[in-house]
């Protein structure tokens, strides 16, 4: 999904399409795209129940395969898609997972010399105002907001992983962006025009 | 959006080794999945080909593409029987292939012939695969640029019957007696039909084989963004 990323020769569409023959390829597709789903799955639930999390995603992308749509070759879209739906049985794990960390970092002691301490400080005050921010997005606006951020979707590639219209998609994350943007106050690290 | 990255990334955790487990349950869905029949939708094997495909960048890639082809005051092609019961097929035009065909069957052999321009190759599977030409190749493999791991590539690839029934020699040589009873020998040949313009190494044409049980479908002609590639110039083993 990173711009100018070479595809290799075999895509995911290719493995998916393999695997309604053999079932067996289908496991290659677990190889490249675990340990992404892991770390999203991770972001959001924490490590606890992430790993289970990525054993339903995968088997029920398996039970759907015959479904794929080929023209997205990159399945990554659709693995976070499915994903993303198993998190939201998990919502309350979720919201409580930001509190506590956002407790965490807003007790965060730094110590060295006053400018690093300065930027640690900084550093800890914006987690918590986003951690804070998190847990105040509804649901849709979240899943809007961590699919595009965290994995570099196009509205498109979120849109087919929600399976929502890519205007709600632009809507929810122009919101879920401009509440990020208020909790962040000052600090404001989602201004688009931004020069650095 | 991207200044919002590194503080999302602090929250994630990385893959841990017991991850394992779950492709674990993965494989055992999987494997029943296999026990039960075949895939939940046959009709999608027009895209079976794509690892075909891929195999016939790699063979390109590595050079597997064969330089060839002069004049053309010559008959399309010649046949021969050579002493040691192979038999050459020198294509000199790609046109009529279906007397190559008819030719081939005189000599023993069921062929079942398809002439492309090179670009092109035959997007299905065009029938079922022999067994013993049936060869297994994880996709990792394939995408592996670790030489090791291309050169086993290329031992699972010349472990093929057809591999040992079809090679690039002289041509293309035919050994029949690796290819057994009830087989057809499906070949797809493409042909590069520019000019050589002699300032850089083309392919002129290539071709595909494997060894079919039972009926051969029609080539349903699709793209082969892979053909002209001239690869990194490694032969593959043996050859």
């Amino acid at each position: 999904m990173v711009a100018g990323e070479t595809l290799p020769a075999v895509d995911d569409a290719d493995i998916i399409a393999e695997s309604l023959e053999h079932p067996e390829r289908f496991s290659a597709l677990f190889d490249r795209h675990a340990g992404t789903i892991y770390r999203y799955v991770s972001l959001r639930l924490g490590p606890e129940i992430a790993e289970d999390l990525v054993g339903d995603t995968f088997l029920i992308a398996f039970r759907r395969r015959g479904s794929y749509d080929a023209d997205f070759r990159d399945a990554r879209p659709w693995l976070l898609g499915i994903a993303t739906r198993l998190i939201t049985r998990h919502r309350r794990r979720e919201v409580g997972r930001y509190r506590a960390l956002e407790r965490r970092a807003a007790d965060a002691q730094v110590e060295g010399p006053e400018e690093t301490i300065t930027r640690n400080l900084a550093a800890a005050s914006s987690r918590a105002a986003l951690l804070r921010a998190l847990s105040r997005l509804s649901r849709g606006d979240r899943d809007v907001l961590l699919l595009v951020a965290w994995s570099d979707m196009t509205y498109e590639q979120a849109a087919h992983a929600l399976g929502i219209p890519v205007g709600t998609v632009k809507s929810r994350l122009n919101r879920a962006r401009r509440k990020v943007r208020e909790a962040l106050g000052g600090i404001n690290p989602l201004q688009e025009d931004s020069d650095g | 959006m991207d200044e919002l990255k590194p503080l999302l990334a602090e929250l994630e955790h990385r893959p841990p080794p017991t991850l394992a487990r779950q492709r674990l349950r993965l494989d055992e869905a999987v494997a029943r999945a296999g026990r039960a029949g075949r895939g939940p939708a046959r009709w999608f094997g027009g895209r079976r080909l794509a690892v075909g495909g891929a195999l016939a960048g790699l063979a390109a890639a590595a050079g597997f593409a064969v330089p060839a082809l002069v004049g053309t005051d010559t008959p399309a092609y010649a046949l021969t029987k050579n002493p040691d019961g192979s038999i050459n097929l020198q294509i000199h035009e790609f046109r009529d292939p279906d007397q190559v065909e008819r030719d081939l069957a005189k000599l023993g052999v069921r062929a079942d012939i398809t002439y492309l321009p090179l670009g092109k190759r035959c997007g299905n599977s065009r029938g079922r695969l022999a067994p013993e030409d049936d060869v297994k190749i994880p996709l990792e493999m394939l995408n592996s640029k670790d030489p090791k791991v291309r050169e086993e590539v290329w031992k699972r690839l010349d472990s093929r019957a057809s591999a040992r029934a079809v090679r690039a020699k002289n041509g293309i040589t035919i050994y029949p007696e690796h290819i057994k009873p009830g087989r057809t020998v499906v070949l797809e040949v493409m042909e590069n039909s520019a000019e050589p313009d002699g300032d850089r190494p083309r392919v002129l044409w290539q071709f595909g084989s494997r060894l079919v049980v039972g009926p051969v479908a029609p080539c349903q002609v699709v793209d082969d963004p892979t053909a002209h590639e001239i690869g990194d110039a490694t032969p593959p083993p043996g050859s």
